[in-house]
């Protein structure tokens, strides 16, 4: 319990931290900040006038606390160069992130339902065809970076085979698959690797020789003991994983236009939309924290040793 | 006297083996051991000679790479088998005597050197160039083994006995993964040496002892299971077991998680309980109590017990009988009191002489000097030859044989293999 | 024996059994090139390296067409015998391009990791010696920086700052370095606490030279294994960012720039983008298998002994 206590109390900090630093964003930008939050091509009179709405005259800890206020309320932004409609940021990125979360949430599904089992498998048959297989298939998905798998499947799938669709976000299985499974193998390769090392391990420790010596029956002995042991250190990786899909997704989206906050990103960024840019990465961030944080609350729970200890 | 009851477990010519990329390490030689019913032997040396070794191999948990590549393993073999085995063994001693040279090298390469059992075809472990070997004077097990295999063949179907005899029915090399499955827990069980290791951290004590429970006596009731785990408990002299039983071994203390081993060895009150360094990992003060219940459970049951251990103390305290391993050799066994008293190898003299004893005022401990010989190498002779003051020219080149210098105390080494039993320069 | 005689191997070999019989740390280096090149990953994973490094190298040399020639009549030709991966929007060769691009892709990954291991090592170094509030300071930012992943902060600054070839460098470096950190921390940590032990016979005022000494060599191994991984997750995040746009941008035409412009064309030209491609694959896998293999050379408990 103090633990998870302890772990919420820590990520307080952690998310005051990540809006200090989206904040110092608009300040690394070279030249002037307000170039960034004004359409390009802008006279001095419009500069002027964003300065003032903006508030960019103030010093600096009074604009700070002015967007922490806005966020608070929920308020981040406006959109800039967006077509000709001011859209608010906040509604954007609402809209997009239950897609991009749908995504998230069906490539995690489908690394640990690969990575898992081939990671076993790979451990009980060690060095021998089976593992040097899976091997070296880990070894060539971890060296793709996302959107090279995802351009291949593009290929492969929607040109070249022209079985499923993949542009856009138009319902239907069809088009999450491709852009899942692309962010999906891609983690897999981890996933396989760290249960294959976690499982090698732990068939070596004392107590595994200890069940076979009470004659408990090797099936069980691997399936129920061994495994959830060695599945304990992969768990506590999920933050890290959870980070890694999120990088993944932006990525992903882009290739295969999937409408998630991923690819709004992106398209702000090319077309500088600097509010956009700036809300995205702080959803983004807020989430990776979050995310971590569910991660190690459910590792608490699962391994005893914490839990109780 | 041991002469009376019946021996439980029968291991002879035991010689288990690791094959790395570096070499062979042969870490038992051909062990020849007895444990008899209702008996507590001692199994003693230093780190590193093969006694964890001879428990692993004795409920064939030999970790890979390592292989069981000969030997026999007998377990609860009728009196009637084991004679009748006696009666084909001799005749193959004396068949394998009888053959000329090169046939004798030739079934050596043949037989030995190979896995033993496990129901696989016996692999070859080591390409054995039959030149280059010198077959043995006596019979090797592996030879012999091949040699009662085929004798089985004459023997009709309704001797049961004949067979059994013939086809080592009760060998532990002969069974198949399954039956020794059967046999791990419930015939014969192990404690281990680190308890905090040895349990599974991430499962409570009542589903580890219900998990053996329900396993080897088919109860499955969870009312009369939990029962059956807080007598266990109690059996063990753990108070307040029905708050033990819920709890996770890391949250116990060194003593209580190694009663809570016992418990779950002696749950199906197993013929044979082999303990390895039970009390090494915990302090002294509860060294006395484990050990104490330990005796009182296996006397209580009527089991035997293999206690293997480096502390000679410990050993006195509780066995009837001493075995003392050397390099993978057994050089010594003798009753407890028989070996202190009279110890005839060296290495017992350096061991005995080196433990330091109450009342003695000494400015050094006396210690064996050398270290002891690479398990990778193998030494024709007697592997203690570097460090024995008593080292003779013929100790380098042939390996003693295990010699009775008195009812019950047999000893390896070449002092007294030529029948001579005072001591030689 | 006349020694003009030897072929190089036999006295590569002789060499290296001198070495070994000298002892201390002309041994090790032996050994370690022993292991090393019986290691299969670890020798792909060079030959690759090397292969690629001298492409780099070479690049100015080799004849082949110019990179920024665009020539209006081959505009988007697949590949044919004057231009083996063919041409792109244009008319510019790709395999000329492909080999110019190694320069810059090897050379954002080199320079970010060599920054990455550089700001690591002393903060990890700082770190370890230091202990108490400096520690605990240094340490809570590692773990921020390393659960937090350098893709996404790699992204953020580079879209902040703005494309270019030095700020993705930067960005890379300050998001990779945690890594490293952690490992000369841990390192030091152990250093430090020996060093305790030792210190009431008063080491006195050398004990940061004896951790600086001791330290650094213990952490060598490991270092080289994650600093060639680390390469490889540099370019992939290079190659990443440069294909969102916020990466290299011509003239520094690296490998992700030019799937950045071919992507739109992958369906009519697939070439343009295919080629840039295998070639990040080809690096990031080399960088890999190197620093796989050598972490199985250095670190030979994690492999299953066998016959």
């Amino acid at each position: 319990m103090s633990y998870v206590i302890r772990k919420l109390l820590l990520a307080i900090p952690i998310v005051i931290l990540a809006t200090f630093v989206v904040f110092l964003m608009l300040y690394l930008t070279p030249g002037d900040p307000v170039s960034a939050l004004s359409p390009p091509h802008a006279t001095a009179e419009q500069l002027d006038k964003i300065r003032e709405e903006w508030g960019l005259l103030d010093p600096p800890w009074v604009q700070y606390g002015r967007f922490l206020w806005r966020l608070g309320h929920g308020d981040l932004g406006t959109s800039v160069g967006f077509g000709t409609v001011d859209e608010s940021v906040s509604w954007l990125i609402a809209q997009k992130l239950p897609n991009t979360l749908m995504l998230m949430g069906l490539g995690l599904a489908i690394s640990y339902t690969m990575g898992i089992p081939l990671g076993i498998l790979a451990a009980l048959k060690q060095n021998k065809a089976a593992d040097r297989l899976i091997m070296v298939f880990t070894l060539v998905t971890y060296a793709m970076p996302s959107f090279w798998l995802g351009l291949l499947f593009l290929l492969l799938f929607s040109n070249y085979l022209g079985w499923l669709h993949a542009e856009g976000t138009s319902g239907g299985i069809g088009n999450i698959i491709l852009p899942a499974m692309t962010l999906g193998i891609g983690n897999a390769a981890l996933t396989t690797r760290m249960m294959r090392s976690s499982m090698l391990e732990v068939i070596r420790m004392d107590h595994i020789t200890q069940l076979r010596s009470r004659g408990i029956p090797e099936r069980e002995v691997i399936f129920k003991h061994a495994l959830k042991n060695a599945v304990l250190p992969v768990i506590t990786v999920i933050g890290l994983d959870i980070g890694w899909f999120v990088g993944g997704a932006v990525v992903v989206e882009t290739v295969f236009t999937w409408q998630g906050i991923g690819y709004l990103m992106t398209e702000a960024i090319n077309r500088t939309d600097f509010p956009v840019v700036q809300g995205c990465i702080l959803v983004m961030a807020l989430f990776v924290i979050i995310g971590n944080l569910a991660a190690d609350i459910f590792y608490a729970y699962v391994d005893p040793r914490v839990r109780l200890g | 006297m041991t002469s009376g009851r019946r021996p439980i477990l029968e291991i002879v010519g035991l010689r288990t083996q690791f094959f790395l990329h570096e070499g062979t390490v042969t870490a038992l030689d051909g062990i020849d051991l007895m444990v008899y019913e209702k008996e507590f032997v001692g199994i003693v040396g230093e780190t590193g000679c093969g006694k964890s070794m001879t428990a692993f191999s004795i409920l064939r948990l030999v970790p890979s790479p390592g292989k069981i590549t000969a030997g026999y393993i007998f377990f609860m073999e009728p009196g009637e088998v084991r004679q009748r085995r006696m009666q084909l063994e001799t005749e193959a001693k004396e068949w394998y005597k009888g053959q000329p040279l090169a046939e004798k090298k030739k079934l050596v390469a043949a037989h030995e050197f190979r896995d033993t059992g496990s129901g696989k075809k016996a692999k070859k472990m080591t390409p054995v160039e039959i030149d280059k070997i010198m077959p043995p004077e006596q019979a090797p097990t592996g030879v012999m083994r091949s040699y009662l295999a085929d004798r089985a063949k004459t023997i009709p179907v309704t001797d049961k006995v004949g067979r059994d005899a013939a086809l080592c029915s009760y060998d532990f090399l002969t069974k198949t993964f399954d039956q020794m499955r059967g046999v791990r827990g419930r015939s014969v069980s192990m404690i281990f040496q680190d308890p905090s290791t040895a349990l599974d951290p991430v499962f409570t004590v009542a589903y580890q002892l219900g998990e053996v429970i329900s396993l080897h006596q088919n109860l499955y009731d969870r009312a009369a299971l939990d029962k059956k785990i807080e007598q266990m408990l109690q059996l063990v002299r753990i108070a307040a077991p029905k708050n033990v039983m819920r709890q996770y071994p890391h949250e116990l203390s060194g003593g209580m998680k190694q009663r809570v081993m016992i418990a779950l060895a002696i749950s199906c009150s197993p013929a044979l309980l082999i303990a390895d360094e039970p009390t090494t990992a915990l302090d002294v003060t509860i060294q006395a109590q484990i050990l104490n219940l330990l005796r009182d459970l296996v006397r209580k049951t009527g089991s035997s017990m293999m206690l293997i251990t480096h502390n000679l103390g410990v050993v006195a305290e509780v066995c009837d009988r001493i075995c003392v391993m050397y390099a993978g050799r057994i050089v010594e066994d003798a009753e407890t009191f028989e070996l202190f008293a009279n110890p005839r190898h060296p290495y017992t003299e350096g061991l005995l002489a080196a433990f330091p004893k109450l009342g003695e005022r000494k400015d050094d401990l006396s210690v064996i000097r050398g270290t002891v010989p690479n398990l990778m190498k193998p030494f024709p002779g007697c592997a203690f030859v570097d460090r024995c003051d008593k080292a003779m020219e013929v100790c380098r080149k042939m390996r003693p044989s295990r010699v009775e210098v008195s009812p019950g105390h047999f000893v390896s080494c070449h002092l007294w293999t030529r029948g001579e039993d005072s001591d030689v320069g | 024996m006349n020694q003009a005689r030897l072929s190089p191997r036999k006295r590569l070999n002789d060499t290296l059994t001198q070495w070994k019989m000298i002892g201390g740390f002309r041994q090790s280096v032996a050994d370690f090139i022993e292991r090393g090149s019986r290691n299969m990953m670890v020798v792909i994973g060079s030959t690759i390296i090397v292969t690629l490094i001298a492409f780099a190298l070479l690049a100015p040399v080799l004849p082949i067409i110019d990179p920024t020639l665009q020539n209006p009549y081959e505009e988007g030709k697949g590949p044919s015998e004057n231009h083996w991966f063919g041409t792109d929007t244009l008319g510019r060769d790709v395999f000329s391009r492909v080999i110019w691009g190694s320069r810059i892709s090897l050379l954002v990954g080199t320079v970010a990791v060599l920054f990455s291991l550089l700001i690591g090592t002393s903060l990890g170094l700082t770190a370890g010696y230091f202990g108490g509030k400096i520690d605990y300071l240094i340490s809570g930012t590692i773990d921020l920086f390393w659960t937090f992943p350098a893709f996404l902060l790699a992204l953020a600054l580079a879209a902040a700052l703005g494309p270019s070839l030095s700020n993705v460098m930067l960005a890379i470096s300050v998001s990779y370095w945690a890594g490293f950190a952690r490992l000369v921390r841990g390192q030091a940590l152990t250093v430090r606490e020996r060093l305790f032990v030792e210190a009431s016979r008063a080491l006195g005022a050398r004990n940061s030279r004896i951790m600086f000494t001791h330290v650094l060599p213990n952490c060598l191994a490991p270092l080289i294994v994650w600093a060639s991984i680390g390469v490889a997750d540099a370019i992939t995040i290079e190659s990443s960012l440069s294909f969102l746009g916020v990466g290299t941008q011509p003239p520094a035409a690296s490998w992700g720039y030019m799937l950045y412009r071919g992507k739109t064309y992958i369906g009519e030209a697939p070439w343009i983008a295919a080629f840039p491609g295998i070639a990040i694959l080809v690096a990031i896998l080399g960088f890999n298998l190197l620093g796989d293999g050598l972490r199985d050379v250095l670190d030979p408990r994690l492999k299953g002994l066998r016959r």
